[in-house]
Protein backbone atom coordinates (compact mmCIF):
# COMPACT_ATOMS: atom_id res chain seq x y z
CA UNK A 1 0.00 0.00 0.00
CA UNK A 2 1.34 3.67 -0.86
CA UNK A 3 0.17 6.82 0.24
CA UNK A 4 -2.13 7.45 -1.83
CA UNK A 5 -3.40 4.19 -1.00
CA UNK A 6 -3.00 5.09 2.69
CA UNK A 7 -4.82 8.34 2.48
CA UNK A 8 -8.14 6.65 0.68
CA UNK A 9 -7.91 4.38 3.38
CA UNK A 10 -8.13 7.68 5.86
CA UNK A 11 -10.58 9.39 3.77
CA UNK A 12 -13.14 5.98 4.07
CA UNK A 13 -12.13 5.51 7.74
CA UNK A 14 -13.08 9.05 8.00
CA UNK A 15 -16.31 9.43 6.49
CA UNK A 16 -17.89 5.24 7.59
CA UNK A 17 -16.01 5.30 10.93
CA UNK A 18 -13.42 6.36 13.62
CA UNK A 19 -10.55 7.82 11.72
CA UNK A 20 -7.08 5.66 11.72
CA UNK A 21 -4.76 8.45 12.77
CA UNK A 22 -1.30 7.68 11.79
CA UNK A 23 1.38 10.32 11.23
CA UNK A 24 5.11 9.97 9.96
CA UNK A 25 7.97 12.71 10.44
CA UNK A 26 11.18 11.92 7.75
CA UNK A 27 14.23 14.00 9.01
CA UNK A 28 16.96 13.41 6.29
CA UNK A 29 20.65 15.00 5.06
CA UNK A 30 22.30 14.53 2.33
CA UNK A 31 25.51 15.49 0.89
CA UNK A 32 26.81 15.89 4.89
CA UNK A 33 30.82 15.36 3.52
CA UNK A 34 32.26 14.33 6.64
CA UNK A 35 30.84 17.62 8.19
CA UNK A 36 31.14 16.24 12.17
CA UNK A 37 31.60 19.99 13.71
CA UNK A 38 28.38 20.91 12.27
CA UNK A 39 26.15 17.55 12.39
CA UNK A 40 25.22 17.95 16.23
CA UNK A 41 23.87 21.12 15.43
CA UNK A 42 20.94 18.89 13.82
CA UNK A 43 20.79 16.66 17.06
CA UNK A 44 17.61 18.20 18.17
CA UNK A 45 15.32 17.50 15.35
CA UNK A 46 16.93 14.02 14.23
CA UNK A 47 15.53 12.87 17.71
CA UNK A 48 12.21 14.03 17.40
CA UNK A 49 11.81 12.40 13.82
CA UNK A 50 10.11 8.79 13.59
CA UNK A 51 12.98 8.16 10.53
CA UNK A 52 16.42 9.81 10.09
CA UNK A 53 17.39 8.79 6.30
CA UNK A 54 20.65 10.23 3.80
CA UNK A 55 21.12 10.60 0.49
CA UNK A 56 24.60 10.01 0.32
CA UNK A 57 27.91 11.61 0.12
CA UNK A 58 28.34 11.72 3.67
CA UNK A 59 31.54 10.11 4.75
CA UNK A 60 34.02 11.93 2.17
CA UNK A 61 34.67 15.36 1.24
CA UNK A 62 37.31 16.25 -1.43
CA UNK A 63 37.51 19.82 -0.80
CA UNK A 64 38.84 19.21 2.53
CA UNK A 65 41.13 16.36 1.46
CA UNK A 66 39.17 14.48 4.24
CA UNK A 67 40.39 10.33 5.26
CA UNK A 68 39.42 7.58 6.98
CA UNK A 69 39.11 8.54 10.35
CA UNK A 70 36.80 11.24 9.47
CA UNK A 71 34.83 8.44 7.28
CA UNK A 72 34.43 6.15 10.26
CA UNK A 73 33.97 8.76 12.37
CA UNK A 74 31.20 10.60 10.38
CA UNK A 75 29.02 7.07 10.30
CA UNK A 76 29.22 6.47 13.38
CA UNK A 77 28.30 9.74 14.98
CA UNK A 78 25.45 9.51 12.45
CA UNK A 79 24.37 6.43 13.88
CA UNK A 80 24.43 7.89 17.70
CA UNK A 81 22.23 10.68 16.05
CA UNK A 82 19.69 7.91 14.87
CA UNK A 83 20.35 7.33 11.59
CA UNK A 84 18.46 4.61 10.53
CA UNK A 85 19.01 4.22 6.81
CA UNK A 86 21.37 5.93 3.55
CA UNK A 87 22.32 5.11 0.55
CA UNK A 88 26.22 5.31 -1.28
CA UNK A 89 27.38 8.65 -2.77
CA UNK A 90 30.02 8.64 -5.45
CA UNK A 91 32.10 10.45 -2.38
CA UNK A 92 31.53 7.00 -0.67
CA UNK A 93 32.91 4.98 -3.79
CA UNK A 94 36.15 7.69 -3.96
CA UNK A 95 36.86 5.99 -0.71
CA UNK A 96 38.09 2.96 -2.41
CA UNK A 97 38.65 -0.67 -0.35
CA UNK A 98 38.89 1.24 2.78
CA UNK A 99 34.40 1.94 2.43
CA UNK A 100 33.98 -1.58 3.17
CA UNK A 101 35.26 -1.09 6.41
CA UNK A 102 33.05 2.35 6.83
CA UNK A 103 29.76 0.48 5.81
CA UNK A 104 30.46 -2.59 8.13
CA UNK A 105 31.08 0.16 10.90
CA UNK A 106 28.27 2.13 10.29
CA UNK A 107 25.31 1.13 12.99
CA UNK A 108 22.50 1.03 10.35
CA UNK A 109 21.92 -0.14 6.62
CA UNK A 110 23.42 1.22 4.03
CA UNK A 111 20.92 0.76 0.74
CA UNK A 112 21.90 0.82 -2.92
CA UNK A 113 19.01 -1.25 -5.03
CA UNK A 114 20.82 -0.98 -8.01
CA UNK A 115 24.29 -2.20 -7.15
CA UNK A 116 25.72 -5.92 -7.49
CA UNK A 117 29.18 -6.80 -6.42
CA UNK A 118 31.59 -7.24 -3.77
CA UNK A 119 30.17 -3.93 -1.50
CA UNK A 120 27.91 -5.50 1.84
CA UNK A 121 25.48 -2.59 1.19
CA UNK A 122 21.80 -3.99 1.22
CA UNK A 123 18.90 -4.21 -1.39
CA UNK A 124 16.63 -2.52 0.41
CA UNK A 125 15.33 -2.33 4.18
CA UNK A 126 11.92 -2.35 5.67
CA UNK A 127 11.90 0.44 8.72
CA UNK A 128 8.69 0.47 11.11
CA UNK A 129 7.90 3.48 12.37
CA UNK A 130 3.99 4.99 13.73
CA UNK A 131 3.15 1.61 13.05
CA UNK A 132 4.13 1.88 9.53
CA UNK A 133 5.98 -0.61 7.56
CA UNK A 134 8.49 1.76 5.17
CA UNK A 135 10.40 0.13 2.28
CA UNK A 136 13.48 2.02 2.15
CA UNK A 137 15.35 1.65 -1.07
CA UNK A 138 18.42 3.30 -2.64
CA UNK A 139 20.18 4.59 -6.00
CA UNK A 140 23.37 4.80 -6.83
CA UNK A 141 24.22 7.11 -9.72
CA UNK A 142 27.18 5.87 -11.89
CA UNK A 143 29.47 8.92 -11.25
CA UNK A 144 32.20 7.11 -10.02
CA UNK A 145 35.42 6.17 -10.66
CA UNK A 146 34.55 3.24 -12.39
CA UNK A 147 38.17 1.38 -12.32
CA UNK A 148 38.50 1.24 -9.09
CA UNK A 149 35.69 -0.57 -8.75
CA UNK A 150 36.05 -3.75 -11.09
CA UNK A 151 33.79 -5.77 -8.97
CA UNK A 152 31.11 -3.55 -9.12
CA UNK A 153 28.07 -3.22 -11.89
CA UNK A 154 25.29 -0.82 -11.52
CA UNK A 155 21.99 -1.65 -12.80
CA UNK A 156 19.29 0.99 -14.77
CA UNK A 157 17.92 2.49 -11.47
CA UNK A 158 14.01 2.39 -12.60
CA UNK A 159 14.84 -1.52 -13.60
CA UNK A 160 16.36 -2.01 -10.41
CA UNK A 161 13.38 -0.14 -8.33
CA UNK A 162 11.23 -2.40 -10.32
CA UNK A 163 12.66 -5.35 -9.62
CA UNK A 164 12.66 -4.85 -6.34
CA UNK A 165 9.20 -3.53 -5.30
CA UNK A 166 8.33 -6.90 -7.13
CA UNK A 167 10.50 -9.20 -4.64
CA UNK A 168 10.21 -6.84 -1.45
CA UNK A 169 8.39 -7.38 1.47
CA UNK A 170 5.23 -6.35 2.41
CA UNK A 171 5.10 -2.83 3.00
CA UNK A 172 2.78 0.38 3.57
CA UNK A 173 5.23 3.05 2.26
CA UNK A 174 8.25 3.41 -0.26
CA UNK A 175 10.76 5.87 0.24
CA UNK A 176 13.55 6.27 -2.19
CA UNK A 177 16.55 7.16 -1.59
CA UNK A 178 18.64 8.70 -4.59
CA UNK A 179 22.01 9.93 -5.31
CA UNK A 180 22.01 11.49 -8.58
CA UNK A 181 21.48 14.87 -10.53
CA UNK A 182 18.38 16.31 -10.60
CA UNK A 183 17.64 15.56 -13.84
CA UNK A 184 18.18 11.89 -13.82
CA UNK A 185 15.94 11.75 -10.44
CA UNK A 186 13.19 13.30 -12.84
CA UNK A 187 13.26 10.41 -15.14
CA UNK A 188 13.29 7.65 -12.31
CA UNK A 189 10.57 9.25 -10.25
CA UNK A 190 8.46 8.88 -14.07
CA UNK A 191 9.33 5.26 -13.75
CA UNK A 192 8.65 4.79 -9.73
CA UNK A 193 5.00 6.49 -9.37
CA UNK A 194 4.58 4.67 -6.21
CA UNK A 195 7.24 6.18 -4.54
CA UNK A 196 5.53 8.49 -1.80
CA UNK A 197 9.41 10.48 -0.86
CA UNK A 198 12.08 10.61 -2.84
CA UNK A 199 15.22 12.14 -0.93
CA UNK A 200 17.88 13.40 -3.01
CA UNK A 201 21.30 13.87 -2.85
CA UNK A 202 24.29 15.09 -4.95
CA UNK A 203 23.42 18.63 -6.59
CA UNK A 204 23.78 20.43 -3.09
CA UNK A 205 20.54 21.89 -3.88
CA UNK A 206 18.32 23.43 -0.70
CA UNK A 207 14.81 22.62 -2.07
CA UNK A 208 11.96 24.84 -0.17
CA UNK A 209 9.28 22.86 -1.33
CA UNK A 210 9.18 19.41 -3.03
CA UNK A 211 9.47 19.11 -6.94
CA UNK A 212 6.59 17.02 -7.97
CA UNK A 213 7.10 14.36 -10.85
CA UNK A 214 4.15 12.49 -11.81
CA UNK A 215 3.14 12.79 -8.08
CA UNK A 216 6.33 11.71 -6.71
CA UNK A 217 8.25 14.48 -4.22
CA UNK A 218 11.72 14.57 -4.54
CA UNK A 219 13.20 17.03 -1.93
CA UNK A 220 16.40 17.71 -1.32
CA UNK A 221 18.26 19.36 1.72
CA UNK A 222 21.62 21.18 0.91
CA UNK A 223 25.04 20.06 1.68
CA UNK A 224 27.43 19.80 4.39
CA UNK A 225 25.02 19.77 7.52
CA UNK A 226 23.91 23.24 7.09
CA UNK A 227 20.67 22.14 7.71
CA UNK A 228 18.10 19.67 6.84
CA UNK A 229 14.77 18.24 5.58
CA UNK A 230 11.79 17.56 7.85
CA UNK A 231 8.90 15.53 5.79
CA UNK A 232 5.24 15.22 7.84
CA UNK A 233 3.21 12.01 6.07
CA UNK A 234 0.18 11.28 7.53
CA UNK A 235 -3.47 10.59 5.73
CA UNK A 236 -3.93 14.50 5.00
CA UNK A 237 -0.82 14.51 2.81
CA UNK A 238 2.91 16.08 2.71
CA UNK A 239 3.91 18.93 5.01
CA UNK A 240 7.79 19.89 4.37
CA UNK A 241 9.90 22.30 5.86
CA UNK A 242 13.51 23.17 4.74
CA UNK A 243 15.82 23.76 8.29
CA UNK A 244 18.68 25.75 7.45
CA UNK A 245 20.77 26.58 10.66
CA UNK A 246 23.43 29.84 10.78
CA UNK A 247 26.52 27.68 8.95
CA UNK A 248 29.85 28.00 11.15
CA UNK A 249 33.43 27.57 8.48
CA UNK A 250 34.63 24.21 8.32
CA UNK A 251 38.27 23.45 8.34
CA UNK A 252 39.44 23.78 4.92
CA UNK A 253 42.65 22.36 3.56
CA UNK A 254 43.41 23.69 0.18
CA UNK A 255 43.40 27.71 1.20
CA UNK A 256 45.67 26.92 3.92
CA UNK A 257 47.62 24.68 1.55
CA UNK A 258 48.22 27.10 -1.30
CA UNK A 259 48.76 30.10 1.56
CA UNK A 260 51.42 27.60 2.37
CA UNK A 261 52.67 27.44 -0.98
CA UNK A 262 52.69 31.46 -1.54
CA UNK A 263 54.42 31.50 1.55
CA UNK A 264 57.37 29.13 0.56
CA UNK A 265 57.69 30.54 -2.92
CA UNK A 266 57.31 34.26 -1.60
CA UNK A 267 60.18 33.77 1.32
CA UNK A 268 62.86 35.88 0.94
CA UNK A 269 66.19 33.84 0.41
CA UNK A 270 68.95 33.04 2.70
CA UNK B 1 60.28 -5.82 -20.69
CA UNK B 2 60.70 -2.08 -19.56
CA UNK B 3 56.99 -1.58 -20.89
CA UNK B 4 55.42 -3.92 -19.01
CA UNK B 5 57.71 -2.83 -16.40
CA UNK B 6 56.83 0.57 -16.73
CA UNK B 7 52.79 -0.34 -16.53
CA UNK B 8 53.51 -2.44 -13.33
CA UNK B 9 54.88 0.86 -11.40
CA UNK B 10 52.93 3.70 -13.13
CA UNK B 11 50.11 2.17 -15.29
CA UNK B 12 48.39 -0.35 -12.80
CA UNK B 13 46.92 3.00 -10.63
CA UNK B 14 43.11 0.75 -10.37
CA UNK B 15 45.48 -2.39 -9.63
CA UNK B 16 47.36 -0.61 -7.06
CA UNK B 17 44.07 0.78 -5.38
CA UNK B 18 41.36 -1.25 -5.72
CA UNK B 19 43.79 -4.42 -5.13
CA UNK B 20 42.59 -6.20 -8.49
CA UNK B 21 44.76 -8.02 -10.51
CA UNK B 22 46.11 -7.78 -14.28
CA UNK B 23 46.92 -10.50 -16.85
CA UNK B 24 48.87 -8.43 -20.07
CA UNK B 25 48.97 -10.74 -23.05
CA UNK B 26 51.26 -8.78 -25.25
CA UNK B 27 53.60 -7.30 -27.28
CA UNK B 28 55.54 -8.18 -23.78
CA UNK B 29 53.36 -10.44 -21.13
CA UNK B 30 53.35 -9.67 -17.71
CA UNK B 31 50.79 -10.52 -14.73
CA UNK B 32 49.60 -9.13 -11.23
CA UNK B 33 48.36 -11.41 -8.91
CA UNK B 34 46.55 -10.17 -6.21
CA UNK B 35 46.73 -11.97 -3.34
CA UNK B 36 45.12 -9.52 -0.21
CA UNK B 37 47.09 -6.35 0.57
CA UNK B 38 50.16 -8.00 -1.55
CA UNK B 39 50.61 -8.24 -4.90
CA UNK B 40 53.37 -9.75 -7.07
CA UNK B 41 54.54 -9.01 -10.69
CA UNK B 42 56.37 -10.89 -13.08
CA UNK B 43 57.00 -10.50 -16.32
CA UNK B 44 59.33 -12.67 -18.75
CA UNK B 45 63.03 -11.61 -17.50
CA UNK B 46 62.30 -11.53 -13.66
CA UNK B 47 64.47 -14.07 -11.99
CA UNK B 48 62.06 -13.78 -9.05
CA UNK B 49 58.23 -11.86 -8.80
CA UNK B 50 58.30 -8.47 -7.65
CA UNK B 51 55.80 -7.38 -4.90
CA UNK B 52 53.75 -4.58 -3.95
CA UNK B 53 52.11 -4.19 -0.38
CA UNK B 54 49.20 -2.09 -0.06
CA UNK B 55 49.60 0.11 3.06
CA UNK B 56 46.66 2.71 2.94
CA UNK B 57 42.94 1.54 1.15
CA UNK B 58 41.34 4.71 0.59
CA UNK B 59 40.78 7.33 0.46
CA UNK B 60 44.59 7.97 0.57
CA UNK B 61 46.12 5.32 -0.86
CA UNK B 62 50.06 4.30 -0.17
CA UNK B 63 51.50 1.21 -1.36
CA UNK B 64 55.15 0.30 -1.16
CA UNK B 65 56.57 -1.30 -3.85
CA UNK B 66 60.15 -4.01 -3.38
CA UNK B 67 62.67 -4.18 -5.69
CA UNK B 68 63.31 -1.63 -6.13
CA UNK B 69 62.62 0.27 -3.39
CA UNK B 70 58.97 2.62 -5.20
CA UNK B 71 56.90 4.71 -2.51
CA UNK B 72 53.60 6.24 -3.95
CA UNK B 73 50.57 8.02 -2.72
CA UNK B 74 47.33 8.01 -4.31
CA UNK B 75 44.03 9.79 -4.14
CA UNK B 76 40.87 8.79 -6.30
CA UNK B 77 39.24 12.56 -6.84
CA UNK B 78 36.28 11.95 -9.07
CA UNK B 79 36.70 10.34 -12.22
CA UNK B 80 40.60 10.52 -12.25
CA UNK B 81 42.96 9.08 -10.01
CA UNK B 82 46.09 9.93 -9.10
CA UNK B 83 49.70 9.07 -7.57
CA UNK B 84 53.10 10.35 -6.86
CA UNK B 85 55.17 7.78 -6.76
CA UNK B 86 58.89 8.09 -5.38
CA UNK B 87 61.53 5.50 -6.81
CA UNK B 88 64.85 5.06 -8.18
CA UNK B 89 64.13 7.23 -11.32
CA UNK B 90 63.00 10.49 -9.31
CA UNK B 91 59.80 11.28 -8.21
CA UNK B 92 56.67 10.85 -10.73
CA UNK B 93 53.30 11.68 -11.29
CA UNK B 94 50.48 8.42 -13.11
CA UNK B 95 47.08 9.61 -13.50
CA UNK B 96 44.36 7.74 -15.06
CA UNK B 97 41.00 9.27 -16.75
CA UNK B 98 38.31 7.83 -16.70
CA UNK B 99 35.91 9.24 -19.11
CA UNK B 100 33.43 6.62 -19.51
CA UNK B 101 33.19 2.68 -17.55
CA UNK B 102 34.52 1.10 -20.97
CA UNK B 103 37.33 4.17 -21.52
CA UNK B 104 40.51 4.96 -19.64
CA UNK B 105 43.25 8.00 -20.67
CA UNK B 106 46.56 6.85 -18.79
CA UNK B 107 50.11 7.75 -18.49
CA UNK B 108 52.69 9.61 -16.58
CA UNK B 109 54.70 12.54 -15.77
CA UNK B 110 57.85 13.18 -15.06
CA UNK B 111 61.44 11.29 -16.24
CA UNK B 112 59.77 8.95 -17.93
CA UNK B 113 56.80 10.98 -19.71
CA UNK B 114 54.01 8.51 -21.27
CA UNK B 115 50.34 8.10 -22.32
CA UNK B 116 47.72 5.35 -23.16
CA UNK B 117 44.50 4.75 -24.38
CA UNK B 118 42.86 1.96 -22.69
CA UNK B 119 39.12 0.60 -23.87
CA UNK B 120 38.10 -2.34 -22.06
CA UNK B 121 34.72 -4.76 -22.72
CA UNK B 122 34.21 -6.78 -19.46
CA UNK B 123 37.23 -7.56 -18.24
CA UNK B 124 39.20 -7.66 -21.37
CA UNK B 125 40.70 -4.27 -22.23
CA UNK B 126 43.16 -3.32 -25.63
CA UNK B 127 45.35 -0.24 -24.61
CA UNK B 128 47.66 1.69 -27.20
CA UNK B 129 50.47 2.97 -25.33
CA UNK B 130 52.39 5.91 -26.41
CA UNK B 131 56.36 5.22 -24.55
CA UNK B 132 59.38 7.16 -26.51
CA UNK B 133 57.48 8.44 -29.77
CA UNK B 134 56.56 4.93 -30.45
CA UNK B 135 53.49 3.41 -29.79
CA UNK B 136 52.30 0.07 -28.75
CA UNK B 137 49.70 -2.19 -29.11
CA UNK B 138 48.58 -4.20 -25.93
CA UNK B 139 45.70 -6.31 -24.82
CA UNK B 140 45.12 -8.33 -21.76
CA UNK B 141 42.52 -8.54 -18.72
CA UNK B 142 41.77 -7.27 -15.09
CA UNK B 143 41.38 -10.18 -12.93
CA UNK B 144 39.48 -10.05 -9.57
CA UNK B 145 40.53 -8.30 -6.86
CA UNK B 146 40.90 -10.25 -3.34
Amino acid sequence: MNLRALIAAGLVCLAFGPAQAWELVIAFTSDLHASLPRLSALEPWLADADLVLDAGDAWEDLWRLTGLPQALATARRMGELGYQAMVLGNHEMYLGPALREVILAAPFPVVVTNLSGDLPVEQWTVLEAGGLRVLILGLLWEEYPWSLWPGVRLEEPVGAVREALAHAPAHDLVILLGHMELGEARRVAQGVPECDLFVLGHDHLWLEAPLWVEGVPIVQAGHRAGGLGLVRLSPQGLEYQLVRLERKPLPGFWLPALAALLGLLLAPGP
Amino acid sequence: MELAILMWELGSLPAAMAGAGELGLGPQPWVILPLGKLQLFWTPGLSVPWARVRLLEGPWFLWLDLPPPRVSLGRAPGYVLVAISRGPYGPELAWELTPAPWLSVLGALGVRPWCAVRARLGAAWVQLTVFRGEGELGCGFTLPGP
